[in-house]
């Protein structure tokens, strides 16, 4: 019983604050940036489990490429994304080649990419800054945090919309690009169409290995986004356990989303309120840890109410089609 | 022009009797493995202060039975350490073999070896008092934990397979979260309960050593003889008959290569999935509790392990059959009790490049393509090697 008061009562404090609502933005940009990622490979029919890894290549390549150039003053974080978007979909590219052209399982890639991508950030971050597990030595600065125009005079809602880095609100855009990009634009058409039929789509002289390849790179590098999101908007470093599963959250909304950019954008929402509660841990006498967990409990449930929603759905349409057929069957018989 | 041929004669008599795909599968086996250690020498070279000596750590350091710094009380021994990583390997390639040979990607075995690492020190944590006042068998307590922990991390697969069971939810995703959730509970048990050890705060509560699974010092400072891995080989054949000498096992790959026809023969396929994965939990479960009883007096889980991914790569290496996990185990541990024997040197790099050679390796151990024109080369070369003998055997049969 207390734990339910208690619960209650973070919930009142935590939600009368504007900081609160802008946390959920901010924090669920990274996420639906990977989902996006996630997203335009499924409709592909591959499963991109490498977005985890591509996320903390970039974030560390970002980083670098920024303090290498002379961190913030010399628009060092503008280079980082570039030189993180093009390592993003290099991995990318990787991923399709060792799971198209030589024919590996994508997930079995997706793990050793992740594998290959941790083991990598570490050696380079150590190699190149002698610390092994951040470089909170260098300065490598944050991207601009943009105010926008007339909303940022609205008292509350100002305070929430606006004042956001760049990199949330390209997020929140990307979703409408990815919309436009897969249900309105001819490549759209193609990955969807190899996607649904590989060989229907080759039957009418798409080549699908291109197309997949294509749709990878993109894919790596809206992982790359994500990734200098974290290094360096979310956080000003790099650190080995910066990305913290948020590559495989994005896996999972995109999977409620099936691929779907507005679904994937709700669901992200949905996560980031919990990732927004927990760091708010301070205005609670809740453990830390179980508000640490909440954003993943919350996927897992999320999951499976979705599988739940779409198994009925597929239940009703069968039991709708066996009415029909039964009803054909009945005619004759009369 | 006489030295090639004898040194093709040799290799024949090695590789004669075999047939050309497992001919094929041990070369490219043996490529991707070459691959992987030029890439590990490509990274000391660019990673080190002084490569060579590097180098020589890095292939030769784990055979090099005496550590100097352990007569000072100091580190491990050398050897010690290459047995020692590879106890976990032997548990969570055998796991996920079993796992995977029907086709059930659950990748919640970070999460079962978290929770069955938990569970045993909380085992030993509440038994303590008594085995001090010799109320309790130690040795008992060490069996009551890993019996525990084989049920903790059975219960933690078990609820991606159920969830699969019953309402249909990739079964990837929700492990993958589960992962996430374990490593929180057992943070929150570690950091908010009466676990913690209010002196150091970052541990439990130290137990007594006699709970522990190794005989410290055994023979003089040498060895470390560790129990883990004796139960880690057990392990290994225990699941090899499982899964190739038992009705289970057998339905079990049944699943894995054709569910449609599994079902046909009446293999009870939901009942078969979910199976497989309250085996796979248990094993890491024992993982969990066999890494912490082996290794420390203490529990002290506050990041994931990585033993879970691991496994995956075990399961590559060994292609789902235990048999093979053993010298896949022994192969990775060499090289990262190499690279963590290379790391400690002065000027060492770091040893987390043994994820990259691993992940090198792994890539091209299942490149289906890789490697192709050679495949079909050999192939033709028996083809026509078989038709020169037939030939020749007409001819005789003519004469």
């Amino acid at each position: 019983m207390g734990v339910i008061t208690e619960i209650i009562n973070t919930i009142s404090r935590v939600v009368v604050l504007p900081t609160f609502y802008y946390m959920i933005i901010m924090s669920a940009a990274p996420i639906l940036l990977a989902a996006l990622a996630c997203a335009i490979a499924l409709k592909a029919n591959a499963i991109n489990m490498g977005t985890e890894g591509i996320m903390t290549m970039s974030a560390l390549v970002a980083v670098l490429v920024s303090s290498s150039v002379g961190g913030q003053a010399k628009g060092g974080p503008w280079l980082g994304l570039v030189a993180a978007i093009i390592v993003g979909a290099f991995l990318g590219f990787l991923v399709s080649v060792f799971a198209f052209r030589l024919k590996i399982d994508i997930i079995l890639v997706g793990i050793a990419m992740n594998l290959i991508c941790t083991g990598a950030s570490v050696f380079l971050m150590y190699v190149l800054t002698g610390d092994r597990t951040t470089t909170t030595s260098l300065s490598s600065g944050t991207l601009p945090q943009v105010a926008i125009p007339l909303i940022k005079d609205i008292p509350i809602i100002g305070e929430i919309l606006s004042g956001h880095y760049i990199l949330t609100y390209v997020a929140y855009i990307l979703v409408f690009v990815m919309s436009f990009l897969l249900f309105k634009t001819k490549l759209g058409l193609r990955i969807r169409a190899v996607g649904e039929n590989e060989d229907a789509a080759e039957s009418v002289g798409i080549s699908s290995l291109h197309i997949k390849t294509i749709a990878l790179i993109i894919s790596g590098a809206l992982g790359g986004l994500a990734g200098v999101f974290m290094s360096e908007c979310y956080l000003a470093y790099f650190s080995s356990g910066l990305i913290a599963g948020r590559g495989f959250v994005g896996l999972a909304a995109c999977n409620m989303g099936s691929g779907n950019p507005g679904i994937i954008a709700l669901c992200c929402l949905a996560f980031g309120i919990f990732y927004g509660f927990s760091n708010f841990a301070t205005l609670s006498n809740l453990s830390i840890y179980a508000l640490n967990a909440l954003p993943y409990a919350v996927v897992l449930v999320g999951v499976v109410i979705y599988s739940v929603y779409t198994r009925n759905k597929e239940l009703k349409r069968l039991q709708g089609l066996e009415s029909e057929e039964n009803l054909e069957y009945s005619q004759p018989a009369k | 022009m006489s030295e090639k041929k004898e040194t093709k004669n040799v290799f024949e008599k090695l590789f004669g009797g075999m047939d050309v795909e497992a001919r094929f599968g041990l070369m490219r086996m043996a490529v991707a493995i070459l691959i992987g250690l030029g890439t590990a020498i490509i990274l000391i070279l660019i990673g080190a202060k002084n490569p060579l000596e590097s180098l020589k750590y890095f292939f030769l350091g784990p055979l090099q039975i005496f550590n100097p710094n352990v007569a000072k009380g100091i580190g491990w021994n050398y050897f010690d350490q290459w047995i020692q990583s590879a106890i976990p390997l032997l548990f969570t390639g055998t796991a996920i073999c079993i796992m995977f040979s029907a086709n059930k990607f659950n990748l919640g075995l970070e999460g079962a070896i978290m929770m069955g690492g938990l569970s045993c020190g909380w085992v030993c944590c509440l038994l303590d008092g008594d085995i001090q006042a010799a109320n309790a068998n130690p040795v008992a307590c060490a069996i009551l934990g890993l019996l525990v922990s084989m049920a903790a991390g059975a219960l933690i697969t078990s609820i991606p397979a159920l969830l699969e069971k019953k309402w249909g939810a990739s079964i990837m995703v929700t492990s993958l979260m589960l992962n996430y959730i374990a490593l929180y509970i057992s943070r929150y048990c570690l950091f908010s309960t009466n676990l913690r050890d209010t002196k150091t705060s970052k541990y439990s509560w130290q137990w007594t050593e006699n709970v522990v699974l190794t005989f410290r010092k055994f023979m003089g400072t040498r060895f470390t003889l560790r129990l883990g891995f004796f139960i880690g080989l057990a392990i290994v054949v225990i699941g090899w008959a499982f899964l190739f000498k038992t009705k289970w096992g057998f339905k079990i790959r049944q699943l894995g290569q054709n569910p449609s026809f599994a079902k046909y023969v009446g293999v009870g396929i939901v009942g078969t999935g979910i199976l497989v994965q309250i085996i796979g939990g248990a094993i890491g479960g024992l993982c969990g509790a066999t890494v912490i009883l082996g290794n420390y007096n203490y529990y002290y889980g506050v990041e994931l392990t990585g033993y879970g991914w691991d496994g995956v790569t075990m399961g590559i290496f060994a292609g789902n059959n235990p048999k093979k996990v053993l010298p896949a185990a022994l192969f990775i541990a060499y090289i990262r009790a190499g690279a963590s024997i290379m790391a400690t040197q002065p000027g060492g790099p770091i040893n987390e490049l043994t994820k990259i050679v691993e992940g090198v390796i792994v890539l091209f151990l299942l490149a289906e393509k890789f490697l192709a024109k050679t495949h079909r080369k050999m192939i033709v070369e028996e083809a026509k090697k078989k038709q020169a003998l037939k030939a020749e055997a007409a001819k005789e049969v003519t004469e």
